[in-house]
């Protein structure tokens, strides 16, 4: 299966690259600007990471609601510390590392509180529902694909939180290695290990999916 | 090339060519050591259906409420700091607060401790100076003449004891 996937050829990687690069640029530059007191690009920095940072966030504590009120304080805490940025460090492993921060200390605090629980929220059916009116299909197959995603977010949740941390940016974010190890504050050779171990562990448990 | 699951140092290899991050040179390089390998295949296999299971759990849209009740928290953290911003971002508060508490603690020292004004006005009288001075000069002649009497007594006693 993946030995026929196909490959990215040199020109593309390098126009993917330089795509990239012009992103982070702009990413500092209106960070910048917010610093010298643009609202104007605090909105444009809002309007280019809201989604990310609420889906990363979303994923990590499974609840929607949860989820915006820790994007909130992300954005937040962006606003607050504008004045002492400096565009040392791209400005999406700064949104990041904040917005894990929070996710990991709410998960903390959350087990300590009322233990391991998986939460059923209404986004995800909905987003069932939606497909449901789109293409119709039967109810048996909305409650296959339904069990299916349970057992995902189910196999995820049981992860480690800085394994589940990891695996979400590397598979949903389509972060490097290097910038997951700037945002958990580990090195790079840990975070392939924990990489490996958090796909070991879900391979095993999705495995009778295949 | 060596089997990546043999060998743990390169095992992440298989992760980025699973995840086709590798750059063609090598994915090709695995990618002829997968076709022969039935471990790796396996792991590939299986690797692809944990990502294709993943991406089957959709993100919820972001509610409508979200950048209406960000820019609120902003605009009243934006009023609670409305002293700060009269006075400027770079205006340095510890340093104020530690010279207006050190100027405070040296105007109440010098208040408590400093001298006593004196009136600009001398005073015109005199005498109360004057009879303090008398009054302590009656005191020690009293007080010498008790002591005489006292000698007198004890002469007294004296002689009449000699005299019987």
């Amino acid at each position: 299966m993946c030995a026929a996937a196909p490959q990215h050829s040199g020109s593309n990687r390098v126009d993917i690259d330089m795509v990239a690069v012009a992103a982070l640029e702009r990413d500092a530059e209106l960070m910048l600007r917010v610093r010298e007191g643009d609202s104007a690009s605090f909105s444009l920095l809002l309007e280019r990471h809201r989604g990310p940072v609420i889906h990363f966030l979303f994923r990590m504590v499974q609840n929607q609601a949860v989820a915006e009120e820790l994007a909130q304080e992300v954005f937040f805490r962006v606003y607050r510390s504008r004045a002492s940025y400096e565009p040392t460090a791209r400005f999406t492993t700064w949104l990041f590392r904040i917005a894990t921060h929070l996710a990991l200390n709410w998960i903390r605090d959350e087990r300590h509180e009322n233990g391991n629980e998986s939460i059923e929220d209404e986004t995800g059916n909905e987003g069932i529902a939606r497909q449901f009116s789109d293409r119709a299909p039967t109810v048996e197959q909305v409650m296959v694909r339904r069990a299916k995603l349970a057992e995902v977010r189910a196999a995820i949740e049981a992860l480690p939180p800085k394994q589940k941390a990891a695996v979400l940016m590397h598979k949903y974010q389509e972060m490097d290695y290097a910038q997951i190890a700037a945002i958990l504050n580990s090195s790079e050779s840990a975070v392939k290990s924990l990489l490996f171990r958090a796909y070991e562990t879900l391979r095993s448990r999705l495995a009778h999916m295949a | 090339m060596h089997c990546p699951l043999q060998n743990g140092e390169i095992a992440e290899v298989l992760l980025d060519y699973c995840a086709r991050k590798l750059p063609p040179a090598a994915a090709s390089e695995v990618d002829r050591h997968v076709q022969s390998c039935s471990e790796c295949s396996a792991f590939c296999s299986a690797q692809g259906h944990v990502w294709s299971a993943m991406d089957d759990w959709e993100a919820p849209t972001v509610s409508r409420n979200f950048d209406r009740e960000l820019y609120a928290r902003i605009d009243g953290f934006e009023k609670k700091n409305w002293l700060r911003r009269l006075v400027g971002e770079r205006f340095a508060w510890r340093p104020a607060l530690s010279l207006g508490a050190a100027c405070t603690a040296l105007v109440l020292g010098f208040m408590v401790h400093g001298p006593v004004m004196q009136p600009l006005v001398a005073p015109v009288s005199v005498g109360p100076q004057n009879h303090e001075t008398s009054k302590a000069d009656v005191e020690a002649e009293q007080v010498e003449q008790a002591l005489e009497d006292l000698e007198m007594l004890k002469q007294l006693s004296v002689s009449s004891a000699q005299n019987l």
